[in-house]
């Protein structure tokens, strides 16, 4: 073994160190679009996924269950299918090619949605279907309205529910495959942290691919304390009585 | 008490639920002003279903539900008539957010809240216990959490789905027990489901016994346990078909019942109702029914020569059944392992068994004998 092979780590670290805290401008640019593209999809994917999953989750029904099996089926579906199918609706030949938005952000958004709300619509749908049915029967039986016994049951869902989010934002926020080809990896318009990552290591710049594998690895950590926080806080404050 | 709105007179008609494989039917169902009703019925007679229709909750599309003769639809009855399931169905959190929660989604006012909240808490017995997280609560301590949250929100009736299933016999006793007097107290009007004749008995001021989806019998507790004339019914509550009868003789509070084929004449302590040639059913609780030597006969205010026709043993006690001589009648007698081992009982042998006139529970009918 090569000990002194090391030295690339400990060169890589230290300049990915330097460009961090130098702000050198293309690295803070491509976190800034990455952290953009990912929000604004998880935001939609939040908002399509919680609802279609207590949609499903509250009752099983036949069509229900067809939609759960679609959204389940859907968290195994690979990124670069999706980029695929994503880049021919928006090509200049496909149905949307008019709208121009092959290789913009909002095209990376799209496929991102694509991906993500599958994956928050059957953890939501897992987390409301496990809320017991007679709970709800309860608050109903207590006079709840109907928006009152969806927030009861959310509420009591939300463990499940934070890990929909949490699963959605590490879903699209690492994922490289669709928005290399549905973005094109254009720096300073579509290059986002990932596909930036791929590109800096076929060139050697180890320095660069490691201080937005820092950048990544960093929000994922934030993002996830976050939640974790978030899920446990209901819980800290029922111990006290809150 | 101050725990409850005005009690009401609840009443449930034309109940047809059709279900795979089973169907539910009655007619109509009252639930008098202040009283606990007990719905007892095997499992899967339709008990909770029908509460659950009673309670608006389910399968609710043809049945009318009245309050005081009025009725009502599911929005307006959400609120007044409260369910309690079998399991505690607890929120997430302290004990004292699962008692206000009713409160607060009906918008009383936060020191209000925390009043009735606190005064309900300590009527179910768990003051001091606002802070505590529900999980950290035994079985019993849910049920009366759950209890407390429905008391809080001042129910006009209540609806209790065997609150008491999941908890063992000695706590589910003392529960039953506390419960009934919380309602009792409370005056409110409730219905109580339970297969567990026992817990009947305890809570229950009426009783209607439900079977494969229609209630066979109902009517005043003791005396629907005690005096039951449908074959399916005594099978349930594993008593003898009632015996029918004629009032023979009425004086002052003491009365006897001639029965066609026993030689002699049962007394009994009869209302001030009663009237001669008035045709009656009766019968005796088995545990009321003792088997007795000659010489202790004078104790007893019925003495009866029996055959032992059958012994069933039911864990600490025996469960003897007895034809009583010169007729095809049953009783059924409930005896100790120690009584047993002092009578000794033998199949087919004659036995003089004896109990006392409180113990005979009779069932008036309107039309007179022709003839005994």
């Amino acid at each position: 073994m090569n000990i002194q092979g090391f030295q690339i780590f400990t060169d890589g670290f230290a300049e990915a160190c330097s460009l961090l805290l130098d702000g050198t401008l293309s690295v803070w640019t491509i976190i800034l679009a990455s952290l953009k593209v990912s929000s604004l999809a998880l935001a939609i994917g939040l908002g399509i996924g919680i609802p279609l999953g207590f949609y499903l989750g509250s009752k099983f029904t036949i069509p229900r269950r067809i939609i759960l099996i679609l959204a389940n089926a859907g968290m195994g579906i690979p990124p670069t299918v999706v980029g695929l199918f994503v880049t021919m609706l928006l090509s200049r030949k496909g149905p949307f090619g008019p709208l121009n938005l092959l290789y913009t952000q909002e095209a990376m958004v799209i496929a991102q949605i694509f991906i993500a709300t599958p994956m928050v619509t059957a953890i939501a749908a897992s987390a409301v279907a496990s809320v017991p049915d007679e709970l709800r029967l309860q608050a109903r039986s207590l006079g709840a309205s109907k928006l009152q016994e969806m927030a009861l049951t959310l509420k009591e869902a939300r463990i499940g529910i934070f890990a929909a989010i949490a699963a959605g934002m590490g879903s699209i926020i690492s994922e490289v495959g669709a928005v290399q080809m549905v973005g094109g990896n254009i720096l300073g318009k579509t290059q986002v942290m990932t596909t930036a990552i791929v590109q800096y290591t076929r060139m050697g710049k180890y320095g660069y691919s490691i201080a937005l594998a820092l950048a990544l690895l960093t929000i994922v950590l934030i993002v996830n304390i976050l939640l974790t926080k978030m899920q446990t806080h209901g819980n800290e404050s029922d111990k006290r009585g809150a | 008490m101050p725990t409850t709105n005005q009690a009401i007179n609840l009443e449930i008609r034309d109940v047809d639920i059709e279900l795979d494989q089973f169907s539910l039917t009655v007619d109509s169902l009252l639930l008098p002003k202040g009283t606990t009703t007990v719905l007892l019925g095997p499992s899967g007679s339709g008990k909770s279903t029908l509460l659950n229709c009673i309670g608006m909750l389910k399968n609710t599309s043809k049945a009318k539900l009245l309050i005081d003769n009025k009725e009502v639809s599911a929005k307006e009855a959400h609120g007044k008539i409260v369910v309690i399931f079998q399991r505690p169905y607890l929120m997430q959190g302290s004990v004292e957010q699962n008692a206000t929660y009713g409160l607060k989604i009906q918008g009383v006012a936060r020191q209000e809240s925390a009043k009735r909240v606190k005064e309900v808490l300590n009527q179910v017995g768990l003051e001091n216990y606002e802070k505590r997280d529900v999980r950290s609560l035994s079985g019993g301590e849910a049920q009366r959490v759950a209890l407390a949250r429905a008391l809080a929100v001042k129910p006009q009736a209540l609806l209790l789905d065997e609150p008491l299933a999941s908890l063992d016999p000695l706590l589910k006793r003392q529960i039953a027990t506390e419960f009934g007097q919380i309602l009792s107290a409370s005056s409110t009007t409730a219905l109580y489901v339970t297969h567990d004749f026992n817990e009947a008995l305890i809570v229950a001021d009426y009783i209607a016994v439900i079977i494969d989806g229609e209630i066979k019998a109902y009517g005043e507790a003791r005396k629907t346990v005690s005096v039951c004339s449908s074959e399916e019914v005594c099978k349930f509550l594993n008593i003898p078909r009632a015996i029918p009868g004629c009032i023979c003789a009425h004086a002052n509070s003491e009365t006897w019942i001639e029965v066609e084929g026993l030689g002699t004449q049962i007394k009994f302590l009869a209302d001030s109702k009663v009237r001669a040639k008035q045709k009656v059913y009766f019968s005796v609780r088995p545990e009321d029914v003792h088997v007795i030597k000659e010489e202790h006969a004078a104790l007893y205010d019925n003495c009866v020569k029996a055959q032992l026709c059958s012994m069933v043993s039911t864990g600490e006690m025996s469960q003897l059944s007895f034809t009583l001589e010169d007729s095809s009648y049953e009783l059924f007698a409930r005896i100790s392992y120690s009584e047993a081992q002092i009578i000794k009982p033998e199949l087919y042998k004659t036995y003089l068994i004896a109990f006392n006139s409180e113990a005979v529970c009779v069932d008036y009918l309107e039309t007179s004998c022709i003839s005994v």
